[in-house]
């Protein structure tokens, strides 16, 4: 882990519970994500992980459990919290994109740059939106802002979902899955992004499948199963076999 | 590794194609084509055959004017909401019910900008009302609004009795709405010109216009980026109930009587032309040039068959064709360009 993790955590979840009915998507749930850091969230289908997310982006909310940021209590009841009381930047898992919608709309969907009366400052958008993919995520074959998602591949699709994250980063990004669809040469370049956000002193919560990845990234794993946390290791006090047989036992 | 491979042709050929094979994918290319096409013939064939297709005569052109903006505003309007991802059927009842109480306000009366006032307060009413139960109950907007519009329509034959009101707005009022300026042109296009400008705007240049193509096009990812999506779809049953409203004004200021079941079937009338104008019944994609050209096609063939002397079951055959085979065609092009 870099040295630029800190102490005290960055944003702490005490107990969380959350379930849907008669099934516990999360049972007692506690987590620490410090600044500096690449923290994996690991486990199989259905074991919390997206469900924790989710909590922490303000789309749902636990049945119990406190979150705290910097030591002290907060609530996160909608998006709006996660952003601005959290510091949290979310990626989704279904891109959370519109596809008939351009880039640069996308990119500023809901945090538009308008005058006082609403209206859109499109240039100033389309400037800046070339200079998230220019600097953020560069994305070959992407000229313009103005392409519509559903003219780009998955990949570059992808890519833009995390070039907007990246560029209304807080102190946390949240990645849920965000290299599924992803090239080999653009899942690499994602992996060099969450580095060096972390480097920089925020830190970023992956979520993933693909152990490979977590392991060649991250600095600390949280290994969920069946709602619950089984193992937390930073890097040092684990290898991929013991993750990996972790979660084939679970 | 195919599917990446795939996926990577297929970005490049939709960022190497050209200008008139993007022009062709947007969602009004296909009808403005259409459009210019239609309309060059229809010219070319007036001019050859003067007395037999009248379509560049003076009459005629100022009954297009005159005919387009009812059902131009009213697609503006419908077109904003489809986008959003909902329907409005109880349109054509609103338009009815509206006018008749600015009318009924009127002959009581009362200055005719407060009988406009209480028209407009009644579309938003609905618009509210449709909105509400949509989003609030999960409701197919589809099943709300055909059910609004059996209550407007019976709730407006209740008020009115079934007998229409003959009345006569003020000079300005008449002149400012349906007048004619410059001779030729007529208030009510450019009412319509003008609207769908602000319609335009809106959608294209305003933020609540994002909101809109975005709730449209994928309310989960809205919902994510912090858009609030029911409110975004309740302001869009407002707007589609004003534009339905301020059509209903228009159509009855000129001919001076109105009663509550004006033109049935006007809905459909509004969806096949947004359809015609490229707007997707999906949600998330259409626009206003397009849903404006639509309403204008519509009524161009209506002339046709009019001028051409044709039976007028051909119009219904017409918007039937063009609901199948323009959603269709719509698909097509968007799959190839």
């Amino acid at each position: 882990m870099k040295n630029l993790k800190s102490k005290n955590p960055l944003l702490s979840v005490k107990g969380i519970a959350k379930s849907y009915g008669h099934v516990r998507a999360l049972q007692n749930i506690d987590i620490d994500i410090h600044s500096g850091e690449v923290l994996g969230l690991l486990g199989d289908n259905g074991a919390g992980k997206s469900t924790l997310i989710k909590i922490l982006s303000g789309i749902i909310r636990p049945d119990k459990g406190q979150i705290f940021r910097k030591g002290k209590e907060i609530n996160i009841l909608s998006r709006k919290d996660s952003e601005e009381k959290a510091g949290i930047q979310t990626i989704y898992q279904d891109i959370a994109l519109v596809k008939s919608m351009s880039i640069l709309r996308n990119i500023f969907a809901g945090q538009e740059r308008k005058t006082k009366l609403g209206f859109l400052k499109l240039n100033e958008m389309r400037d800046t939106t070339m200079q998230i993919l220019n600097d953020h995520v560069k994305i070959a074959g992407i000229t313009s802002p103005d392409l519509l998602i559903e003219e780009l591949s998955g990949g570059q699709a992808q890519a833009v979902a995390i070039a907007r994250a990246v560029h209304f980063q807080r102190d946390i990004l949240l990645l849920d899955e965000p290299t599924s669809a992803l090239s080999v040469r653009e899942t690499n370049k994602v992996h060099s992004i969450m580095r060096e956000i972390a480097d920089a002193g925020n830190s970023c919560v992956f979520v993933t499948h693909n152990l490979y990845h977590a392991f060649q990234v991250c600095d600390r794993f949280v290994v969920f199963s069946h709602g619950e946390v089984v193992k937390s290791s930073t890097k040092e006090n684990t290898s991929l076999d013991e993750l990996t047989d972790l979660i084939l036992a679970n | 590794m195919s599917g990446e491979y795939t996926n990577s042709l297929k970005a490049n050929r939709y960022i190497q194609k050209g200008l008139f094979d993007r022009f062709r994918a947007s969602p009004a290319g296909n009808v403005i084509l259409v459009f210019l096409l239609v309309l060059l013939t229809c010219s070319i064939v007036s001019l050859i055959y003067p007395d037999n297709f009248r379509f560049l005569s003076k009459p005629n052109l100022i009954i297009l004017q005159r005919a387009i903006p009812t059902l131009g505003i009213m697609s503006i309007g419908v077109g904003i909401l489809m986008i959003t991802g909902e329907f409005d059927l109880s349109v054509g009842a609103v338009f009815g019910l509206s006018a008749y109480i600015m009318a009924m306000v009127y002959s009581a009366g009362m200055p005719i900008l407060v009988g406009v006032i209480a028209a407009l307060l009644v579309g938003i009413i609905f618009g509210l009302i449709n909105g509400w139960i949509t989003t609030s109950f999960g409701i197919p907007s589809f099943i709300t609004t055909l059910g609004t519009l059996f209550i407007i329509r019976s709730g407006g034959r209740l008020v009115s009795d079934n007998v229409p009101i003959i009345f006569q707005v003020p000079d300005w009022f008449k002149t400012l709405m349906t007048g004619r300026m410059l001779g030729y042109i007529q208030m009510q296009f450019v009412w319509f010109i003008i609207i769908a400008i602000i319609a335009w705007i809106i959608l294209n240049r305003h933020t609540i216009g994002n909101h809109f193509i975005s709730v449209g096009g994928n309310q989960m990812s809205s919902t994510q980026v912090g858009i609030n999506v029911k409110k975004t779809k309740i302001l869009a049953f407002v707007l589609c109930s004003i534009c339905a409203v301020i059509a209903g004004i228009m159509s009855v200021i000129r001919v001076g009587v109105v009663n509550t079941d004006a033109k049935p079937l006007m809905e459909l009338e509004c969806v096949a032309a947004c359809v015609m104008g490229g707007v997707a019944l999906t949600g998330g994609r259409g626009s206003i040039v397009g849903v404006a050209v639509g309403a204008i096609m519509f009524h161009l063939v209506k002339d046709i068959i009019i001028l051409g002397k044709l039976p007028a079951y051909y119009l219904e055959l017409f918007i039937g064709l063009v609901i199948v085979f323009g959603v269709t065609l719509n698909q097509i092009a968007k799959k190839k360009y």
